[in-house]
């Protein structure tokens, strides 16, 4: 869930890379969620177990730096021996998966309705006005909620339901945007030249919204890695074998007394993950419009 | 003799920006009688407005340097403490804004923030003492009602209650100087000259001294006693006020003096160079 | 205006408690069979009944009519698990998950407007450094997440507060039996601040912005030219200008309150209509979903609508629209 967020489209004024360079929040936001992407990229290679096998011998083996623990399993292991470490970074593979299609289909989709209504104006705007004010009235984790459970649980489902619910993020922003930028003389001028909207949307209107629609989308991407790791973690979201933080937190709460470490180690990884995302979200709101002083929804 | 109101001598002020400091004002010199009303005249970015700031010692928030002389009845105004001006301000020196709207706060009455001023320097008025006076203020500026006007928000009243209610807050304990920076711009010009007249009025009656910033000549020819013209930070023309307006010496004078609006006139009336 | 706020208030709840009541058609296959499956004595004409209580065998207009028709009247149905009416269940858990958000928020306030003035009035030193770091900390902290590690230190480890349970209603001791309101309150705490935390940063952060903002306007120069103390220029010119944009958003925050519930009530075992809904959520029982579903809009919503009504009585310019 975030406020609207407006973003003035004026051009960045200095080049991207140098910015960012310049930038410690920036660079350690990106570092952070590089980490986590090259675990879900290469997990299958790095990773020193199978994640799934189970052993029993090797069942509550403590980190390696705790007594008992030994040097095969770093982070040690879980309830039924399967490597901790494994596991955690196997699970990056679900949250980056869930994150990168839920925020593309919400983006498509919002991006769409919303430059639709603030562009056309009338009724096509207040039908699109009128389902965002309907879907308010869920909050954004009860309303994917309810999806996994009249659809229940899984990955598809999972994927849907945020998709739907973070939709309305997307249609808001590009709208306001839409509409401030609809009503620049240039674009005037184009109507006037005779370009077909269809053209002045994607020419004209569509490249100055990609501020603010890049904002949004960095920050809805740790909103969506939380709610993912949430609803596994209630038991709703990606269901075994396939291995998630927000399960193995989960799965972890029972030993919590004793072998603290099997939720120690996936928590970490979804804060990594999260502050990262946000540090670079946040670097990115400065790039784009550092005068103003922007409250943080 | 006594000491002048207000002593500056070499002022300059310099605003910290991109690319390094600013300096708004260039070495000013000038001086205030007691009982006397100086105008300063000038275009927006002159420092006219920058001067009135500094006296009032508004500008620490922008991280502004000052130098040279800034001295009020004696005293050395940039070394002050921040209690010495506290004691200072509201009290012997007072300040009317521009715009009201923006001057008076939204959220609290306007009774309050008269009453402000009795609460944080006179501490043994009671409150039902500071209420009537209040009240007897608001009458003393010309706003009609006041028992009613007095629990009032600010967008309740009209633009020219409003500068009165501003104007009432900063007479309110017989400053000995009063500031004020383009006091009229914003009202109508049917209230303006109700406004400069009733200025006029208090400050002759308090013998208060007022320092009237402004780009308006002709409200400034009204009402001060001699004026010192501005531009780009220095002062380019001084002297009494009859004297600067109908024999500018400088052409910079000549020029804000021709541009004025004439009533009547089908052009603009040609300017004198060399 | 008042009025036709109402009024679109009340159509998007006609609206909400059909979707509410269609839900159980929107179930892929039919539901019945599933819970069929999970309940080996239920005969055939067991199941008939389950389909038509449920609404099943009814058209969606029929099954809308008879939700709404029943919700109007207090009946939402009975709860396939447990047998009684759904309606009783709610009654018995709200309370809990009422007071617990009222114990989140009024922590969150606590801290969030000190954390925001401190942070405005000491910009770029090391105490904003500090304040923006913990509000990105707050923001990208799952509830949950924060829920266990506070078990894991609080409970756990320093052996301070409980690791989950719920005792009764500690405002209903501050009236009634002052000596018990910690034996009850100390329950609430971690739960509280879980909740909380995400709060206490958006809301820090706010507060910052409105206000550097607000000590920009003309109205604190001229609060500063009349000797007012520095003190109550921040403390009553400034904060109750920088306040109003903070009430509008709290009334947003609700809804991330709400949602929060869920999770948090899982974790601590408290016996709230978050973790009704998630049980129901696992064994399928569709009238409670259902009727949590629509009582978490109808709260939601009204607490908009007070938030909303607050607004407009604490900013005088708009009170006399």
């Amino acid at each position: 869930m975030s406020e609207p967020v407006s973003v003035a489209a004026a051009p960045p004024e200095r080049s991207f890379l140098r910015a960012l360079l310049r930038s410690p929040k920036g660079l350690t936001g990106l570092l952070m969620v590089g980490l986590i992407v090259g675990c879900a990229l290469f997990a299958h290679w790095i990773a020193p177990h199978d994640p799934v096998r189970q052993t029993l011998a090797g069942r509550f083996l403590p980190p390696v730096w705790q007594e008992g623990g030994r040097w095969t399993n770093l982070l040690g292991a879980d309830n039924m021996g399967r490597d901790i470490l494994s596991r955690t970074m196997i699970s990056a593979q679900i949250s980056v998966q869930v994150a990168l299609i839920v925020v593309s289909v919400a983006l498509v989709v919002g991006t769409t309705l919303g430059a639709l209504a603030g562009f056309f104006g009338g009724w096509v705007d207040t039908l699109i006005m009128r389902a965002v004010d309907f879907q308010l009235a869920f909050p954004f984790l009860l309303l994917a909620l309810i999806f996994m459970a009249v659809l229940g649980p899984g990955f598809a489902t999972l994927v849907m339901a945020l998709s739907f619910a973070l939709w309305i993020n997307f249609a808001r922003v590009v709208r306001s945007e839409t509409m401030r930028i609809r009503r620049l003389d240039y674009i005037d001028a184009a109507t006037t030249m005779g370009v077909s909207r269809a053209r002045i949307i994607v020419t004209h209107v569509l490249p100055n919204v990609l501020p603010a629609i890049l904002v949004v989308a960095t920050l809805d991407v740790a909103l969506v890695v939380i709610a993912e790791a949430a609803l596994s973690f209630l038991g709703l979201g990606v269901q075994p074998p396939t291995a998630s933080w927000g399960m193995m937190i989960a799965d972890g709460r029972d030993f919590l007394y004793d072998q603290p470490w099997i939720v120690i180690a996936p928590g970490i990884a979804v804060l990594i993950t999260s502050v990262g995302i946000n540090l670079f979200g946040d670097f990115l709101r400065d790039y784009f419009d550092p005068r103003l002083e922007r409250t943080r929804a | 003799m006594s000491d002048p109101v207000l002593d500056i001598a070499d002022l300059t002020l310099d605003y910290p920006g991109r690319g390094g400091m600013t300096r708004a004002v260039n070495g000013v010199s000038f001086a205030l009688q007691p009982g006397q009303v100086l105008g300063i005249v000038g275009e927006s970015g002159s420092g006219k407005s920058s001067i009135g700031m500094a006296i009032m010692g508004l500008t620490a928030a922008s991280h502004a340097k000052i130098g040279g002389r800034l001295r009020f009845q004696g005293r050395d105004l940039p070394g002050l403490s921040p209690r010495e001006w506290r004691a200072l301000r509201g009290d012997r020196i007072a300040m009317v804004f521009q715009d009201a709207m923006a001057t008076l706060n939204p959220v609290l009455r306007v009774g309050d923030q008269i009453a402000d001023v009795f609460r944080y320097h006179r501490p043994a008025m009671s409150r039902r003492e500071i209420r009537a006076a209040v009240l007897a203020l608001l009458q003393r500026v010309g706003i009609h009602e006041a028992e009613r006007r007095i629990d009032s928000y600010p967008h309740q009243l009209s633009g020219g209650m409003r500068q009165r209610v501003v104007i009432a807050a900063a007479i309110a304990l017989r400053p000995d100087l009063l500031i004020a920076d383009e006091p009229t711009t914003a009202l109508d010009v049917t209230v303006q000259a109700q406004i400069l007249s009733l200025m006029q009025e208090l400050i002759r009656e308090q013998g208060t001294s007022m320092l009237l910033i402004s780009h308006d000549l002709d409200v400034v020819g009204d009402v001060c006693d001699s004026v010192v013209v501005m531009r780009h930070g220095v002062i380019v023309e001084a002297g009494p006020v009859e004297q600067v307006l109908s024999t500018p010496q400088h052409p910079y004078t000549r020029e804000l003096l021709a541009a004025r609006p004439q009533f009547g006139a089908h052009h603009a009336p040609e300017v004198q160079h060399g | 205006m008042l009025a036709s706020r109402l009024f679109y208030a009340a159509l998007i709840l006609v609206g909400v408690t059909f979707v509410v009541a269609s839900l159980v058609k929107l179930v892929p296959g039919d539901p019945v069979d599933v819970i069929a499956a999970g309940n080996p004595g239920m005969s055939l004409a067991d199941m008939e009944l389950l389909r038509e209580r449920m609404g099943l065998t009814r058209s969606v207009p029929e099954q809308f009519a008879a939700y709404l028709g029943g919700a109007l009247q207090g009946d939402l149905g009975t709860s396939i698990r447990q047998g009684v009416p759904v309606t009783q269940l709610i009654g018995e858990r709200l309370p809990a998950t009422a007071e617990l958000a009222f114990w989140a928020i009024v922590i969150a306030l606590a801290l969030a407007v000190p954390i925001g003035i401190l942070t405005a009035l000491k910009r770029d030193t090391w105490v904003d450094y500090a304040g923006t770091s913990f509000a990105v900390l707050g923001v990208s902290t799952p509830g949950f997440l924060l829920a266990v590690m506070l078990i894991l230190w609080f409970s756990i480890d320093l052996r301070w507060l409980p690791a989950s349970g719920y005792r009764g209603s500690a405002l209903g001791a501050l009236f009634g039996d002052p000596l018990a309101f910690w034996s009850k309150f100390r329950y609430f705490i971690l739960p509280a601040i879980s909740l909380a935390f995400v709060l206490v940063a958006m809301n820090a952060r706010l507060i910052r912005s409105a206000m550097l903002e607000v000590v920009e306007q003309d109205y604190i120069a001229f609060a500063t030219a009349k000797g007012v103390p520095r003190a109550v220029i921040i403390l009553r010119h400034a904060l109750r200008n920088a306040l109003l944009p903070v009430v509008t958003m709290v009334g947003l925050q609700m809804g991330g309150l709400l949602s929060g519930t869920v999770v948090i009530e899982t974790v601590f075992a408290w016996p709230g209509i978050g973790r009704l809904a998630v049980d129901a959520i696992h064994i399928r029982d569709y009238p409670v979903i259902q009727a949590v579903v629509l009582v978490s809009a109808v709260l939601f919503i009204t607490i908009n609508l007070v938030v909303d009504g607050l607004y407009r009585l604490i900013d005088p310019r708009v009170r006399d629209e």
